[in-house]
């Protein structure tokens, strides 16, 4: 029964994406529809379970049947007259220069590298249940409490198993759907969509970087992007701070596609990307839509002529953006679990420990070296305007580097400091720069020449 | 003939005497295994600092029982880092000998001088008297085969909580540094020399990924080597690291619940371990409620106890602060016993 339910509600997220990504994207892209179908259609349900939580709506079978039913209809009836709304869908773009091809050994490691990382994080998700700490008291506990009770559950003390009610509940929002109609909770479901939603936005990125800079450049990217050490021992479910970087990295290729052929839709896309990652985790507000809104700044500068749309897009996406703070706010409850969170408070012992964490442990492996290598390297190309440069597109690079400086600053000159010091959540937040970064590498750079 | 004299003589000299009396131990490391939990409970027999340079540590000892040795190298003067403990088993008897290997610990160098040792044992009465203990050193034509050991040894992380990973150590160094470094280093060097000669500059950027993908595959190998130890653990007992068998103490709680439909079962967990374990039960057996500490307004019905001191003796339970009267329902692989509380406790 539980297998049904699970296949039933994975059918019923699919078509639901695919019919939202149709209606963001035109009809041109069908292969980035279907993997960008289950990532959309998480952001619909949380929408539906936003409703339900502030009407008290029961969070039972048929309540979200009929939720996922209206949606689908509504999705159909826009997609009729999309025409007399938006523009016609993006046009493909082809690589302005012919795209890199690596050579086989690199693709040879790519692949065997790409399988390693399946075969652990498939054998983890299939076979063995959740163990992790935060797993156990924040994240699918949570979305367990919140079954049993037909409701969302909001405890502040840890009595029941979790205590941190300000985390958004996207996550939790699936979690809780693909066990609708089963007779008990089933962690392998809870698990099991997850990852299928981890997997669909890798490979989101891979289909998005291979629209701009051809297959080979895709592969390294998607290759070395899962293989930093600490990110793909994350691949297995249990936090969400992966889906949170997967959707910011989306978000900024569309970004780039958008700067290439000037076609809102994409720039549509990339809002709803940041959106969905304030939705996975609160952090998402200063990674996704802070450097987001400032983008969008240069974006209206740049081209006057876009500037009403690009201006509706941003205030589209600090309207939907702002939902979920209101909303915990209305209910009395802090934005942040940690009440001391933003109090400045310098601490010379995180300072000292930032080039060990960045460049010794082993949770980044030497992807911070390769960083501040590739960053001197286009400091250089810039200056001697080398053509494997696409200058147009440096930008990108901002967001990575501004969120690098933001998580540094927050780790060390607030009380976020011991975060660092005991070795906690700094590794893992890190690795939002870091993808962030290596995507934008991939978004600037072409196929390398000599001239 | 003079040359091969010489060969012999010197490998003579290198190769310690003490390899060809001794029987070697090879440790293991600690950090992320069931054991790590399991020895907290034990009884400490010795515990301090051992001067020693070199890659085993001899030790003439007897003993009643088996006796369980902890040892890390000393990083600074008096401060030893957990992860570095490696593990070893020593048997029982009157007059044993053995070299242990201390070369397992990620922290160990040749020029470690000194060592953290922890005796464990079961209970205390083990009668255990340590006759002697000095170092050894090895072959120093061993050391790039062990430092290649180390390269490959299995990174341990705890499955429970990964947050940062340790990295990997060699002759007591990271070699995170030194690959980066390194890489950096010879990417500039062939990019320079690209420059200056007008040609293409896909050499840096081939070394570059290179030099990422290498590392990445090796920390691949890890992932590849946990899980086949993790899927095998879970088959085979349906334990696995410090989850041990928590889910299925849930599975068994469950059923309890089942049949006492007319009360709501509380169960309290006795441990010494960190509360991992838990909120592992707790999570796997919701909404049964699971508590920390008995509580004095809440009637408990079961305690689990794991890794914990306990003794059960004409049917009453005692751990920690708790004691009544119980019975045994059922004894679990990683060693966590279940009892079901009778109504005279209750």
């Amino acid at each position: 029964m539980s297998l049904i339910m699970f296949l039933f509600w994975l059918v019923v997220l699919s078509t639901e994406g695919y019919l939202f990504a149709t209606c963001v994207l035109g009809k041109t892209h069908k292969t980035l529809h279907t993997a960008l179908a289950l990532p959309l259609a998480s952001l619909l349900n949380f929408f539906l379970l936003y409703k339900y939580a502030v009407l008290g709506i029961t969070l039972r079978f048929i309540p979200f049947l009929l939720g996922h039913i209206l949606i689908i209809g509504l999705l159909l009836c826009f997609i009729q007259y999309q025409k007399r709304f938006l523009q016609n869908g993006p046009s493909p773009i082809i690589a302005t220069t012919s795209p890199w091809i690596a050579p086989t050994w690199i693709r040879g490691c790519c692949i065997i590298l790409l399988s390693i990382s399946f075969i652990f994080s498939a054998a983890h998700t299939f076979f063995i249940p959740t163990v992790q700490f935060d797993s156990f008291t924040n994240w699918t506990m949570r979305s367990r409490i919140s079954y049993e009770d037909q409701a969302m559950a909001f405890d502040t003390t840890e009595q029941r198993g979790m205590a941190k009610p300000q985390y958004p509940f996207l996550m939790h929002g699936l979690q809780i759907l693909v066990q609708q109609g089963s007779h008990s909770w089933s962690d392998r479901a809870g698990n099991i969509i997850i990852y299928f939603l981890i997997l669909s936005g890798l490979t989101c990125i891979f289909l998005l970087i291979r629209l701009l800079r051809g297959t080979s450049t895709a592969l390294v990217t998607i290759t070395i992007l899962t293989g930093i050490p600490l990110l793909h021992m994350h691949l297995i479910p249990g936090y969400g701070d992966i889906p949170l970087l997967l959707w910011l990295c989306i978000g900024l290729i569309s970004m780039a596609l958008y700067a290439d052929n000037h076609n809102v839709r994409w720039l549509i896309l990339s809002g709803l990307c940041v959106i969905m990652g304030c939705f996975t985790k609160l952090e998402g507000l200063q990674t996704g839509v802070l450097p987001f809104l400032l983008l969008l700044v240069l974006f209206m500068k740049q081209r006057p002529v876009e500037r009403i749309r690009i201006a509706i897009v941003g205030a589209g996406s600090i309207v939907l953006a702002a939902l979920f703070p209101i909303f915990l706010l209305s209910k009395g409850l802090p934005l942040s679990p940690h009440g001391t969170d933003f109090a400045l408070e310098v601490s010379t012992k995180a300072i000292a420990l930032i080039p060990s964490a960045m460049f010794a442990s082993g949770s980044f492996g030497i992807i911070w070296y390769a960083i501040l290598l590739m960053l001197a390297f286009i400091g250089f190309a810039w200056k001697k305007h080398f053509a494997a440069l696409d200058r147009r597109k440096l930008w990108t690079l901002t967001w990575g580097l501004f969120v690098s400086a933001e998580f540094v600053f927050l780790y060390t000159c607030t009380s976020n400091a011991q975060f660092l010091i005991n070795q906690e959540s700094f590794f893992r937040q890190m690795l939002i720069p870091a993808a962030l970064l290596i995507v934008g590498f991939a978004v600037v750079l072409k196929k390398p020449t000599s001239s | 003939m003079q040359v091969r004299f010489m060969i012999i003589g010197l490998a003579f000299l290198l190769v310690p005497n003490a390899l060809f009396a001794q029987e070697v131990i090879k440790p293991t490391l600690i950090i992320g295994t069931p054991e790590a939990g399991e020895f907290t409970t034990y009884k400490t027999l010795y515990q301090g600092k051992v001067e020693a340079r070199g890659q085993f540590l001899y030790i003439e000892y007897a003993s009643d029982k088996p006796v369980e040795v902890l040892i890390a190298p000393f990083r600074t003067e008096g401060e030893y880092n957990p992860r570095d403990l490696v593990h070893a088993h020593l048997e029982p008897g009157a007059e044993q000998k053995f070299l242990i290997d201390v070369s397992g610990s990620p922290q160990w160098s040749p020029w470690a001088a000194s060592y953290f040792v922890w005796f464990v044992a079961e209970d205390d009465s083990t009668n255990m008297a340590v006759q002697n203990m000095e170092s050894s050193k090895g072959a120093m034509y061993m050391l790039p085969v062990l430092a290649l050991q180390q390269f490959f040894t299995l990174e341990r992380f705890q499955a429970s909580v990964f947050h940062s990973l340790y990295g990997i150590y060699v002759l007591g160094k990271p070699v995170i540094p030194f690959i980066g470094i390194f890489v950096v280093f010879l990417c500039i060097f062939f990019f320079v020399r690209a420059h200056k000669k007008h040609t293409s500059y896909s050499l840096p950027l081939f070394i570059l990924i290179g030099g990422i993908l290498f590392f990445q595959l090796r920390s691949g190998i890890d992932m590849l080597r946990y899980t086949m130890q993790h899927i095998q653990s879970w088959n085979e007992s349906g334990t696995f690291e410090q989850l041990g068998a928590s889910y299925s103490v849930a599975r068994i709680l469950e059923q309890e619940q089942a049949t006492h439909l007319q009360q709501d079962i509380t169960a309290y967990v006795c441990s010494n371990d960190s509360d991992y374990y838990t909120k592992a039960v707790r999570y796997a057996a919701y909404p049964i409620e699971i508590q920390y500490a008995p509580k004095e307004d809440v009637t408990l019905t079961h305690v689990v106890v794991h890794h914990s001191d306990y003794t059960f003796e004409n049917d009453i339970l005692t751990c920690k602060t708790f004691s009544g009267f119980a019975r045994l329902l059922e004894e679990f692989a990683d060693g966590a016993r279940l009892y079901s509380l009778l109504p005279d406790s209750l």
